[in-house]
């Protein structure tokens, strides 16, 4: 059933006024859009590794472990690097000795604490999705755990803490990536 | 109409092309050809200017994120569209109260007269109930059907017919206030 008169309406409607939005929009569209890109590149690094080559970087990062550990218990201690490494060229960012681990990895442990909690919430397409990540931390936290057993043996040798320094460092970004992934999504109980 | 739905224009097929390839400068022309209509429909639908810029920029921000979604099932300015009313709906939401369908069938038909002044009808469509105003606006000024605001807002085709009866009956009381008519 038309209105009365539905035409005045139309007429009326035709004519109200454009209102225009405030300049400031744009640039927070923009600002979001910028904030929405970087966490896709982040995101789109780690799953740019296929499980192929994820498996090989983990099983490198493996033998190189162990045969770190079988020249030390052969005898041999750290090979060669000791001499050149000095302790000016450890990053001062990251512990420098084996002392300041403990506290170091105080923090970094209940970062990693979180987000085991979160990937024990995930779904399982997702859990699987992020499982060759988590794979390759619980390898870097072998090769680290084996590093600092030869720390223990052998004292703040300059060498063998750069590559607990490396791996440290590794092992930051891991987890700091990993978080962003699993603990987005999930609400913790 | 082709084969995948509507046609758009070369310069609208440019941008889109644009904007799913990330181009910002394509995103900003995009936003600038539509940013007036979809604001001026947040400001209508949610009569309050700053949830208005909310609504826009969540909007736009949707549009770019969904636009590989956009299948030219309907003019890309519709489809913006759709997504500005659902998230400026999805804002008012909790304010909205549907009255309960009454039998319209035999109520008297809303006569208009013979003159509208348009910015009085603007101050009294912004005067309306939200629920009575997103169903006006939607119906009289944007052009949807019944059945198109039902699906967009989950409400019933006779829940919409009688939001947007009563908002005619309560427009011509403020119109007839605002001494209008």
């Amino acid at each position: 059933m038309e209105d009365k008169n539905h035409s005045t309406l139309r007429d009326a409607i035709q004519k109200l006024p454009v209102h225009s939005p405030a300049p400031g929009v744009w640039d927070r569209i923009s600002e979001e859009l910028d904030a929405a890109g970087k966490k896709t590149t982040a995101r789109s690094f780690l799953y740019s590794f296929s499980r192929l080559q994820l498996a090989a970087v983990i099983s490198a990062l493996l033998l190189l472990s162990a045969g770190l550990l079988w020249r030390y218990q052969s005898g041999q201690g750290i090979p060669e690097q000791p001499a050149t490494i000095q302790e000016k060229e450890l990053d001062p960012a990251l512990p420098l000795s084996k002392a300041e681990i403990t506290e170091y990895d105080h923090q970094l442990a209940a970062q990693e604490e979180m987000l085991r909690k979160c990937i024990d919430q995930l779904p399982e397409a997702e859990s699987e999705k992020i499982q060759p990540s988590k794979n390759m931390l619980d390898a870097i936290n072998q090769l680290r755990d084996n590093m600092i057993r030869l720390l223990d043996e052998q004292g703040d040798n300059p060498a063998a803490m750069k590559r607990l320094q490396s791996l440290e460092k590794k092992r930051r970004e891991l987890i700091g990536q990993l978080q962003k992934e699993a603990c987005e999504s999930v609400v913790l109980p | 109409m082709n084969r995948e739905g509507y046609r758009i224009s070369e310069t609208e097929q440019q941008l889109v092309t644009g904007c799913r390839a990330g181009n910002r400068l394509a995103q900003k022309a995009l936003y600038d050809r539509y940013k007036d209509a979809m604001y001026t429909l947040c400001y209508r639908i949610t009569s309050d200017a700053d949830l208005a810029h909310d609504v826009l920029q969540e909007a736009f921000i949707g549009v770019f994120k969904g636009i590989d979604g956009f299948r030219q099932a309907s003019t890309l300015g519709a489809w913006i569209k759709t997504i500005v009313v659902r998230t400026a709906y999805r804002r008012i939401k909790k304010e909205t109260d549907y009255v309960a369908l009454e039998d319209i069938t035999h109520a008297e038909t809303p006569d208009w007269g013979s003159e509208i002044d348009a910015g009085y009808l603007e101050q009294a469509i912004q005067e309306l109930p939200p629920g009575y105003r997103s169903v006006f606006v939607l119906i009289e000024v944007e052009g949807y059907s019944h059945k198109e605001v039902a699906d967009m807002m989950g409400i019933s085709v006779g829940t919409s017919k009688s939001q947007l009866f009563y908002a005619k009956k309560q427009l011509q009381k403020k119109l007839k206030a605002l001494g209008v008519r």
